[in-house]
C-alpha cells in the first residue's frame, strides 16, 4: 500500500491532477471567506465586464461572476460527490454480487445492467428531472447517481469474475467462510483500486450531468452551479453581449476539473495496470 | 421565397433577376420554382419587410375562430387581412375610420355606424351592411371571442343600405365594451362563411377545423407563402383602401421570419436582415452604438413607450398573504429602480402604483395628488416598520413569523422559464424580501405549466401583466381585470384574470358605474375612488412600466417609420389598429 | 456457421428485452410529468371564456389523446399503434402527428451526429495508434492535448467554439440549421448554406471524440505493443507493416466495444450540442416537447433516440462477433 502511494505522488499525471483539483478546492474554500457576500446579490448592471470592482465581471443579472463561481463549483463538486458515492456504492455491489455468484443472479443482474447501459441514462435523467418539480441539489445527485452505476457494475463484475477462481478464493471457501466474508475480504481488496478510480470517473461524470441537466433548465432550484450559471448566460443572450466571462470561466472550470479526475485516474491506472506503464 | 440579401453585402447589384414569382392567388409553396440564382438582386430585397415578433410557431390555422390563428390572423395583428370597422389609436386614443366612415350616438343607447361604400372584399364581392350583422351575430351563434359583447347589445340592425345601427342593452350599459367591438371585430364576408358553418354543421369544433388558407377578406395584403421558418405576405394591388388613403402600402411583401431563439433575431436586426422587430432586444443602445442603423420610436432613454404594467398577483386565499399589510410590506421593499435598470434594461419609468399606466392618454383619469398619500415607493425601512407594527417577529432563520403563528414564507415567486426579463426582476424581488424577513423562492416551470398555475389559482404569488391589449376599453379593461370577481370562475378552474381572486363589493360596483359614464370630471371621481381602493388592498402589485410591443426598426433598407414628434401621429406600431398607416409612409432608402 | 447463429440469437433474444423495457419506459416516463397536457392545449384557447363550452373542449381533447382510459390500457392502446407506425399527434403542435415532426427533424440529427461521430472515432483511433507506435514527439505533443480536450463535454466545448469563433471572429454563423433566408431545397445554395451552419456542431462533436478515441487506442495500442507476440514477431523478422496491421486489429476490438458501450452517451451529449447551436434536430425538438408537456412527441423522441442507440448496438455487437476470432472459438468450446 505504501509502496503504490510513494510510486503515486511520483507520477507526473497524478501529481497534476491533484494539484489542480486542489487548486479549485483552494478556491472555493478561502474565497467565500474573504467576500462573505450573498452570491445571489445584484451588485451592479448586467453584462459588466471584468474591473476592479468585480474582478470577472458580473452576469445577466448583475451579479458578481466570481462570487457565483466560487459557490456554484462548490455545489457541482457536491453533485459530483454525492452521486459519484451512490453511484460507486449501488455499482459495486450489484457487481460484485452478479461476478461472484454467477450462474441466474448473474444472468439477470447482467442483463438489467446491460440494459440501463443501452437506454440512455440522460433520457431517464432528463425525463424524471422535469416530473420533480422542487429539486434541491441531493435529489440531483441522487437522481444521478442512480441513473449512472451500470457503468461501474459492469466493470466490477468482470473483475470478480476474472478473481472468482483465484486460489485464495476457493481456500477461503472450502475453510467455510461465508459469502459475505469473502467478498469482503478476499475480493475487495484486489479491486480495491479499480473501485477508486470508478469513483473517481463516477464523480467526474456526475459533475457532467449535473452540468448537462442544469443547463436544460432542469437543475436544482434556487442554488448556483456551473451548469446553472451557463444556462442563464445562454438565455439571457451573453453572446450577442460579447460577455465571454459569464461562458468561459464556468466551461473551462467545468473541463479543467473534469481534467483533473481524468489526470488522477490515469496516473493509478498506470500504477495498477502495469502493462500501460509507459 | 427566396429574399436574395447577403447577410452583410448591400452592393448594388444591376443585374435583375428572373424570379418566378406570380404573388397574386396562389397560396401554395411554390418552392421548387423558386432557384437560387447567383445573381442576388436588391429589388426583391427593397420590396419586402421583413419582420418578426408577431409569432413563435409554424402556423397553425388562419382560421380566426379558432382563437390559436397564426399571423396575420391572430387575434389584435388581424388588420392586414381581416379588417374592423375603426382601427384604435393608442396614442391618440382616438378611433379611426376603416370600413366604417363616421359613427354617431343617436341617444345614450343606440350608435350608428356609417359603412364605407368603397370596400369590398378580395374576391370583388363589396363589404355589405349584411356582412357586418353576420359577423356580430356570429357572436350570438358560437362561443367567440365577441360573444361576451351580446350580454352589452341588443341588437346589431341595418338602418339603410350604408348605416348600421348597434342597441345597447340597457341594464346592462357597458359603452367601453361596445366601442372596443368597433375596432377588434374583424368583418367576415358572409358569403363564404355561411357555406362553411353549414357545411359544419353548425358545429364549431367542426368549423375550426377549417384552415382558411386564402382567406377571402378585405385586407390589403394576402397570404403568399408559409412554412416552419416563415410567413410571407403579399400585397394584394386591388385593395379597396387605394382610394380611402390614396396610396398602396409601400412594401410589396412582409415576411415574418419565425425565428428558434430571440438572439437570433437581434442579431438578424442589427445586421440588417430584419426591418421591424417586436421582441424585447436587450441594451438596445449598443446596436446603433456599434453602427447599425436600428432606431427605436423615442431617440432617448427610455426608447420606448409604455402601455402596459406587469404585475405580481398574490394568492389571496394563503394565510400571511391575505394579510394587507404583508402585502405592503413587500411593496415597500421591492427596490423598483433595480428592476428597471437591471431587468428593463431602463426601457421604463420607474412606477407608481396605481391602476392606471403614467402616459398621457390615461393619466387624465386620476387625481393624482388624491392618490399620492396611498402609493408606496421603495422603503426597506418602511417595510420593516410595518411588519414590526403587526407583531411579525424575525425568528432564528431570520424570517418573521406572524403573532397568529404563520411564517412568512416560503412562498413561491412563478413565472415561465425563459422570459428572462421577468425572471430577473423575480429574482430581484426575492433577494428583496430577503432583507425584510420574508422568505420568497423563485420557480419558473414550462410556459404551459405557468398558464396552468396562474389561471386556477394555483400559486402563490404569481407574475402577469393585466389586460396586456391595445383596446379603447382602457384603463377600465386593466382595473376590471385586476380587481373585479363578476362571473369569475373560482379557484382550480381556469380564470383569466384576477387570478388571486380578489372581491371588493364597492370596486365591483364602481367597475358597473364606469363603463356607462360618459363625463370625463365623474369618470375621474369613479377611477381615483377606485384606485384608493385598489392601494389600500393591494391584490397586486405593479413591478414595471412595458410596452406591448417593442417597436425596434433597422432603416438600412426602409425608411419613415413612426418615430416621436414626426407630426403623424401614428403610434409606434405597424400591425395592430391604426398602426397599419405606418406601411403607407415607408420608403426606401 | 451454427456457432454464429447461436451468438446472434441469443444477442438477439436480449436486445429485443431491451427494447421491450426500453418501450415501457419511454411510455411511463413521459407521463409522470406533472401537469395535464390538455390544460396547455386549452390555456390557449383564451377566447373562450364559456365554462360549459371549455369543458367540452376539454372532454373532446382528452378523448381524443386517450387519456381518459386507465394507464396501461393507453399503453397496449400505444402498443397497438406503434406496430402500425403511428406516433401519435403532437400537443404543442396540434394537429400534426408526431411522425411528421419527427421526420423533418431527424435528418438534421442524422446528417449532424453519424458523420460527426464516426469522423471522430476513426481520425481519433488513427491518431492514437499513430501516436503509440511513433512514440517521441508526437506522443508527447497529442496526447496531452487530446486529454485535454476530452475532458470537455460536447457542449461546454461547443460554447467555447461558438464564443471564440462564432462571436469573436465570426467565421461561421451561431445558430439554426441553415439561413432563414432559404427554403429547403435541392439546390446548391441551400447546400452550402446547410455545411456553413453544420460546421460548429459538427466540429465541437468531432473534435472532443477525437481527443478521447485517441486516448483510448494509445492505450491500447502500448499495450500490444508491448505484448509478447509483437516482441516475437520482430525476432522473427517479420515484416514492421505486418505487425502494425495485427496490433491495429486487436486494439480495436476494445475500441469496438467501448463505442457501443458509449453509443448512448454521446448521442445525449451531441442532443445537448444540437440544443446550444439551436440546430433544428431531435435534440431540440425533444427539449421543446419537454416544455410543452407533449407527452406523444416526448415519446417519439426518446424512442427514436432508444431505438437508434439500441440498433447501433446491435451492430456493432454483430461486427464485434465477425471481427473476434474469440468469440468463434467460445462458441465452438461451448458446443
Amino acid at each position: 500500500m505504501r509502496s503504490s502511494l510513494y510510486i503515486l505522488l511520483k507520477s507526473p499525471k497524478f501529481m497534476i491532477g491533484v494539484c489542480l483539483l486542489f487548486v479549485f478546492f483552494a478556491f472555493i474554500v478561502i474565497y467565500p471567506m474573504i467576500n462573505t457576500n450573498d452570491p445571489l446579490e445584484m451588485v451592479n448592471m448586467r453584462f459588466q465586464p471584468p474591473s476592479s470592482k468585480n474582478i470577472l465581471g458580473t452576469d445577466g443579472f448583475g451579479r458578481d461572476v466570481l462570487l457565483e463561481m466560487a459557490h456554484g463549483t462548490r455545489t457541482s463538486l457536491t453533485v459530483g460527490v454525492i452521486s459519484g458515492l451512490i453511484a460507486t456504492t449501488v455499482g459495486l455491489i450489484i457487481g460484485i454480487f452478479s461476478g461472484y455468484r454467477g450462474g441466474i443472479v448473474d444472468e439477470i443482474l447482467s442483463s438489467l445492467t446491460n440494459v440501463f447501459i443501452v437506454i440512455p441514462s440522460f433520457i431517464i435523467l432528463i425525463l424524471v428531472s422535469v416530473s420533480i418539480q422542487a429539486k434541491s441539489v441531493f435529489i440531483i445527485a441522487i437522481i444521478i447517481g442512480l441513473t449512472s452505476w451500470p457503468w461501474t457494475a459492469r466493470a466490477v463484475r468482470a473483475q470478480t469474475v476474472s478473481l472468482r477462481n483465484r486460489d485464495h478464493v476457493n481456500l477461503a471457501r472450502i475453510s467455510g467462510f461465508n459469502t459475505v466474508k469473502i467478498i469482503v475480504f478476499e475480493i475487495l481488496p484486489y479491486i480495491m483500486s479499480y473501485v477508486v478510480m470508478a469513483f473517481i470517473i463516477q464523480l467526474a461524470s456526475g459533475i457532467l450531468s449535473e452540468a448537462s441537466v442544469s443547463m436544460l433548465g432542469l437543475g436544482p432550484s434556487n442554488t448556483i452551479s456551473l451548469g446553472i450559471m451557463l444556462n442563464w448566460a445562454l438565455l439571457q443572450e451573453a453572446p450577442l453581449f460579447n460577455a465571454w466571462w459569464t461562458l468561459i470561466p464556468p466551461a473551462l472550470t467545468v473541463a479543467l476539473i473534469t481534467f483533473s479526475f481524468y489526470l488522477i485516474n490515469l496516473g493509478m491506472d498506470e500504477i495498477f495496470n502495469p502493462k500501460i506503464r509507459s | 421565397m427566396l429574399a436574395g440579401c447577403g447577410s452583410k453585402s448591400n452592393t448594388k447589384s444591376a443585374d435583375v433577376e428572373n424570379t418566378t414569382k406570380t404573388g397574386e392567388t396562389t397560396t401554395e409553396k411554390t418552392q421548387n420554382e423558386k432557384t437560387a440564382a447567383e445573381n442576388k438582386t436588391d429589388d426583391l430585397r427593397k420590396e419586402t419587410l421583413f419582420i418578426t415578433g408577431l409569432e413563435w410557431g409554424p402556423p397553425s390555422s388562419f382560421n380566426y375562430f379558432t382563437g390559436v390563428a397564426s399571423f396575420p390572423v391572430n387575434n389584435q395583428n388581424n388588420m392586414l387581412v381581416y379588417e374592423t370597422l375603426f382601427m384604435y389609436n393608442g396614442l391618440s386614443g382616438e378611433i379611426e375610420p376603416l370600413l366604417a366612415e363616421s359613427y354617431k350616438w343617436i341617444d345614450d343607447y343606440t350608435i350608428e355606424v356609417k359603412l364605407d361604400k368603397r370596400a369590398y372584399f378580395n374576391d370583388g364581392e363589396p363589404v355589405k351592411i349584411e356582412d357586418v350583422i353576420y359577423t356580430y351575430e356570429l357572436g350570438k351563434r358560437y362561443d367567440i371571442l365577441w360573444s361576451s359583447l351580446w350580454t352589452y347589445i341588443d341588437s346589431v340592425e341595418s338602418k339603410s343600405d350604408d348605416t348600421i345601427i348597434f342597441k345597447l342593452n340597457k341594464k346592462d350599459y357597458n359603452i367601453l365594451a361596445v366601442t372596443e367591438s368597433l375596432t377588434n371585430v374583424p368583418i367576415h364576408p358572409k358569403h363564404i362563411w355561411e357555406k362553411i358553418e353549414k357545411d359544419a354543421n353548425y358545429d364549431i369544433s367542426e368549423i375550426n377545423k377549417f384552415f382558411n388558407e386564402s382567406p377571402v377578406a378585405s385586407g390589403s395584403y394576402k397570404i403568399y407563402s408559409y412554412d416552419d421558418t416563415k410567413i410571407t405576405l403579399v400585397r394584394d394591388d386591388n385593395y379597396w383602401g387605394k382610394s380611402k388613403f390614396g396610396k398602396l402600402p409601400a412594401p410589396k411583401y412582409i415576411t415574418h421570419i419565425l425565428f428558434k431563439s430571440n438572439d437570433a433575431a437581434s442579431l438578424a436586426l442589427k445586421r440588417g436582415d430584419l426591418d421591424y422587430s417586436q421582441n424585447f432586444i436587450p441594451n438596445v443602445w449598443k446596436m446603433w452604438e456599434d453602427g447599425a442603423e436600428v432606431r427605436t420610436y423615442l431617440e432617448e432613454a427610455p426608447y420606448y413607450l409604455s402601455d402596459s404594467m406587469p404585475s405580481i398577483y398574490f394568492n389571496l386565499s394563503k394565510p400571511g398573504l391575505d394579510n394587507p399589510d404583508v402585502r405592503r410590506a413587500i411593496a415597500y421593499a421591492i427596490d423598483y429602480k433595480k428592476i428597471i435598470d437591471i431587468a428593463m434594461n431602463g426601457y421604463s419609468d420607474v412606477v407608481e402604483p396605481a391602476l392606471t399606466v403614467n402616459n398621457e392618454l390615461e393619466s387624465k383619469y386620476i387625481d393624482k395628488d388624491a392618490i399620492k398619500p396611498y402609493q408606496w415607493k421603495y422603503d426597506v425601512d418602511k417595510a420593516n416598520e410595518i411588519l414590526d407594527s403587526i407583531g411579525a417577529k424575525k425568528g432564528d432563520d431570520g424570517i418573521r413569523v406572524l403573532p397568529n403563528g404563520v411564517r412568512l414564507g416560503p412562498w413561491k415567486l412563478e413565472c415561465p422559464y425563459g422570459w428572462t426579463d421577468w425572471n430577473a426582476t423575480l429574482e430581484i424581488i426575492q433577494q428583496s424580501a430577503k432583507k425584510i424577513g420574508i422568505e420568497l423562492e423563485t420557480y419558473f416551470p414550462e410556459d404551459t405549466v405557468y398558464e396552468n398555475d396562474r389561471n386556477t389559482g394555483n400559486f402563490d404569488i404569481v407574475m402577469s401583466t393585466p389586460a396586456d391589449v391595445i383596446t379603447p376599453a382602457q384603463p377600465w379593461k386593466r382595473a376590471h381585470d385586476i380587481l373585479s370577481a363578476k362571473e369569475l370562475p373560482p379557484f382550480g378552474e381556469q380564470a383569466y384574470w384576477n387570478f388571486g381572486r380578489y372581491k371588493n363589493e364597492r370596486a365591483e360596483k364602481i367597475l358597473e358605474l364606469i363603463p356607462a359614464e360618459k363625463d370625463i370630471e365623474r369618470l375621474r371621481k369613479l377611477y381615483t375612488e377606485l384606485t384608493i381602493i385598489y392601494l389600500k388592498d393591494i391584490p397586486t402589485i405593479p413591478l414595471m412600466y412595458r410596452p406591448t410591443y417593442f417597436f425596434t426598426v433597422n432603416e438600412s433598407v426602409w425608411t419613415n417609420f413612426p418615430h416621436e414628434n414626426d407630426g403623424t401621429g401614428i403610434p409606434p406600431y405597424c400591425f395592430d389598429g391604426a398602426g397599419i398607416k405606418s406601411l403607407y409612409n415607408l420608403k426606401n432608402k | 456457421m451454427n456457432n454464429y447463429r447461436k451468438y446472434f440469437l441469443k444477442k438477439g433474444i436480449w436486445y429485443i428485452l431491451t427494447l421491450v423495457i426500453a418501450l415501457s419506459l419511454n411510455f411511463y416516463l413521459p407521463r409522470m410529468i406533472k401537469g395535464n397536457p390538455v390544460d396547455s392545449i386549452l390555456s390557449k384557447y383564451k377566447s373562450v371564456g364559456n365554462t360549459d363550452t371549455r369543458k367540452k373542449l376539454y372532454e373532446t381533447f382528452t378523448k381524443e389523446f386517450g387519456l381518459d382510459k386507465p394507464l396501461p390500457m393507453q399503453f397496449l392502446i400505444y402498443l397497438k399503434n406503434l406496430t402500425k407506425g403511428d406516433l401519435g399527434t403532437s400537443i404543442m403542435m396540434y394537429p400534426k402527428k408526431v411522425n411528421a415532426v419527427l421526420a423533418s427533424a431527424l435528418p438534421w440529427t442524422v446528417g449532424l451526429q453519424l458523420p460527426a461521430i464516426l469522423c471522430g472515432w476513426l481520425l481519433g483511433n488513427v491518431l492514437g495508434a499513430f501516436a503509440a507506435y511513433k512514440r517521441g514527439v508526437y506522443d508527447k505533443i497529442i496526447f496531452p492535448i487530446s486529454l485535454f480536450v476530452t475532458s470537455f463535454p460536447f457542449f461546454i466545448f461547443s460554447i467555447i467554439l461558438l464564443y471564440v469563433l462564432g462571436i469573436h471572429f465570426e467565421l461561421f454563423p451561431i445558430g439554426g440549421g441553415y439561413d432563414y433566408n432559404l427554403i429547403p431545397a435541392l439546390n446548391f445554395e441551400f447546400f452550402k448554406s446547410v455545411i456553413r451552419y453544420h460546421t460548429f456542431p459538427f466540429l465541437s462533436i468531432a473534435i472532443v471524440m477525437i481527443g478521447g478515441q485517441g486516448i483510448g487506442m494509445r492505450e491500447m495500442a502500448l499495450y500490444e505493443l508491448n505484448s509478447d507476440y509483437v516482441k516475437y514477431s520482430k525476432f522473427l523478422g517479420i515484416r514492421e507493416w505486418k505487425i502494425i496491421q495485427y496490433v491495429f486489429k486487436n486494439a480495436m476490438l476494445p475500441q469496438i466495444t467501448g463505442l457501443g458501450l458509449s453509443l448512448g452517451t454521446m448521442v445525449s451529449g451531441a442532443l445537448i450540442t444540437e440544443l446550444v447551436f439551436n440546430y433544428p434536430g431531435v435534440g431540440t425538438t425533444m427539449f421543446a416537447a419537454i416544455r410543452n408537456l407533449d407527452y406523444p412527441l416526448i415519446s417519439g423522441c426518446t424512442l427514436i433516440i432508444t431505438l437508434a442507440v439500441l440498433l447501433s448496438n446491435f451492430i456493432i455487437e454483430i461486427l464485434y462477433g465477425i471481427i473476434d476470432p474469440r468469440i468463434k472459438s467460445a462458441q465452438l468450446e461451448d458446443s
